[in-house]
């Protein structure tokens, strides 16, 4: 078509001579400036690109694939169940397990790790924007989950753990959460029962002193090592087209339509990158909590945070890291909009929230049982910080070694 | 009708100069060298050209925007296609990435390329040279093919 044949105002018959490409022809070729001719030119070219430019709603990709066989799946693996554990893992996830569900590595006997991480609730603490602690004060952010977290490349939020091990120590001396004056306190308590003191030495043989802080972690990232959730939609990848609905596979086409995958991809869909809350559009709250800067103190880190994973996503709210989003709609809804850059319809939004559904795994039951209940030993609740009741717990303990 | 269109302009005129006010924020931080893609992964040096070439522009804190770039309302565009393009892929904070997902955006910019999608079909003609040619295509696609599932990449965190 052309534009310069477009009628731009007026009655027709005095349009044409001057939407006559002769006479701008003619004009040009007579040396005249016709500025007028020009400035509509420039500026019908102008508001041209600029629709059509603005106007890509979706994602930057002017033809988006909608290619969701299997096998075109290249940015997305599937998991797999862990094998049950065997020998010395069997017994440091035994150790992990019992460790994991123990209110005493609390200050005041009231908090385990299961209290935030709700094994029998996809490892989250349901209905609690951010879990509460101790003495019931609330922490700074929403409780991640623990299932899958081994497949993440970094732990907490902002990542300031780099392995399942490291993060398990931070729980138990965050002032909030648990509360444990020091980790000497922690083997203080642990050297005072028997039978902890047998297991860790079953666990980690040839040591003389097993009962220490890195052992302590080791096992409960050994028994969170095991969390793994498979679901339908690792069937799907692996070749099983059946395993999702069509509601599904429609809603899986969206979620790579919309960008979705550029953060969320890999194993864990999540869990692998750092990204900026509000990489499109400015996050409306930008100073509650700052992110990954406050660990590394760097600018560029402003509002960075890991990247979540979506595995057991429906059932992890409320979510984002301060636990404010109620519904995973709305989560949809604020991602598509301030992360891809995309104001995502109802319809769309539905869809790719029956997508996330297929990535519900099945709560390994079996293993997440919690032991026996055997007899802790004796100690007094601490208060944090009181050296003389720390004191007074290892001189108890060393009594009993006594004995 | 002439006397119509010259006060349209002229009106079209002030406006344009009237946002001109309105400053772009690209949100382009101060890029630190070994946090950078070329840091961290060390492809050849065919890649890193292609890569800076073609992609650098949008996908890098390093964009060099050009003089109407600083003009509305191409500012508020690229500020939109820029900050879009960083969320997807920046080559200018590389250290954010997991071994896992680095393969994954080098294996998406590899489809993308391929299929002729980026650069942008309206940011070729305005950057003539910044559409790779399939040999520096294939180049980049073999190389980050050949990275390992789990590459190993200096983590810096």
């Amino acid at each position: 078509m052309n534009i310069l044949k477009i009628p731009i105002a007026g009655p027709a018959k005095r349009q044409a001579p001057h939407c006559d490409p002769a006479a701008f022809r003619r004009a040009f070729q007579a040396g005249k400036k016709p500025a007028l001719w020009c400035s509509c030119l420039v500026a019908a070219l102008a508001a041209t690109v600029t629709l059509l430019a603005g106007c890509q709603r979706v994602s930057f990709d002017p033809r988006p694939s909608a290619d969701i066989a299997p096998e075109s799946l290249f940015m997305f693996t599937a998991i797999q169940a862990p094998a049950p554990p065997t020998g010395l893992s069997a017994m440091r996830v035994d150790l992990g397990r019992r460790l994991f569900y123990d209110t005493h590595l609390s200050v005041n006997n009231s908090v385990s790790c299961d209290t935030c991480h709700k094994l029998k609730a996809y490892g989250v603490d349901p209905g609690e924007s951010v879990s509460i602690g101790h003495d019931k004060k609330p922490g700074g952010r929403n409780s991640p989950t623990v299932y899958n977290a081994a497949l993440q490349f970094v732990q907490f939020w902002d990542g300031r753990a780099a392995t399942l091990a490291e993060q398990a120590a931070g729980p138990m001396m965050n002032p909030v959460e648990m509360g444990m004056p020091s980790p000497e306190a922690v083997v203080a308590y642990l050297q005072a029962s028997p039978d902890y003191k047998k297991q860790f030495q079953q666990a980690y043989p040839g040591v003389k002193d097993p009962v220490v802080m890195d052992n302590v972690t080791d096992a409960i990232a050994s028994f969170e090592s095991g969390l793994i959730t498979p679901a339908r939609w690792d069937k799907y990848l692996q070749g099983n087209t059946n395993a999702l609905s069509d509601g599904e596979k429609e809603g899986l086409r969206v979620f790579l339509r919309s960008g979705c995958a550029s953060c969320h991809a890999g194993k864990g869909l999540g869990g692998n990158s750092y990204q900026k809350l509000g990489a499109s559009h400015e996050w409306p709250d930008q100073t509650s909590d700052l992110g990954r800067m406050a660990v590394t103190h760097a600018p560029a880190d402003r509002l960075y945070f890991k990247v979540p994973l979506l595995r057991n996503v429906t059932e992890t709210g409320p979510w984002f890291h301060d636990g404010k989003v109620k519904t995973i709609d709305e989560a949809v809804r604020l991602m598509g909009r301030y992360q891809a850059g995309n104001r995502l319809s109802e319809d769309d939004v539905h869809s790719i929230v029956l997508f996330l559904g297929s990535l519900k795994g099945e709560i390994p039951q079996q293993y997440i049982q919690p032991p026996s209940a055997k007899a802790p030993p004796a100690r007094m609740a601490l208060t944090r910080n009181t050296s003389m009741q720390l004191r007074a717990l290892v001189d108890l303990n060393t009594s009993k070694e006594g004995q | 009708m002439r006397r119509i269109l010259w006060i349209t302009g002229a009106l079209l005129v002030v406006f344009v100069l009237v946002m001109q006010a309105r400053r772009p924020n690209f949100d382009l931080p101060k890029v630190h060298a070994a946090a950078s893609f070329d840091a961290t992964m060390h492809p050849s040096q065919q890649v890193s050209d292609t890569l800076h070439q073609s992609c650098y522009n949008c996908h890098a804190a390093q964009a060099k925007l050009p003089w109407y770039g600083h003009v509305w309302p191409t500012s508020h565009l690229l500020q939109k296609d820029i900050r879009r393009a960083r969320a997807r892929l920046d080559f200018s904070s590389w250290n954010n990435l997991s071994p896992e997902m680095a393969r994954i955006r080098l294996l998406s910019a590899c489809q993308m390329m391929r299929d002729a999608k980026m650069p942008l079909w309206y940011y070729r003609p305005l950057h003539p040279g910044s559409t790779p040619q399939p040999e520096q295509v294939d180049a980049f696609c073999s190389w980050a093919q050949s990275l390992p599932a789990a590459a190993q990449t200096a983590s810096l965190r």
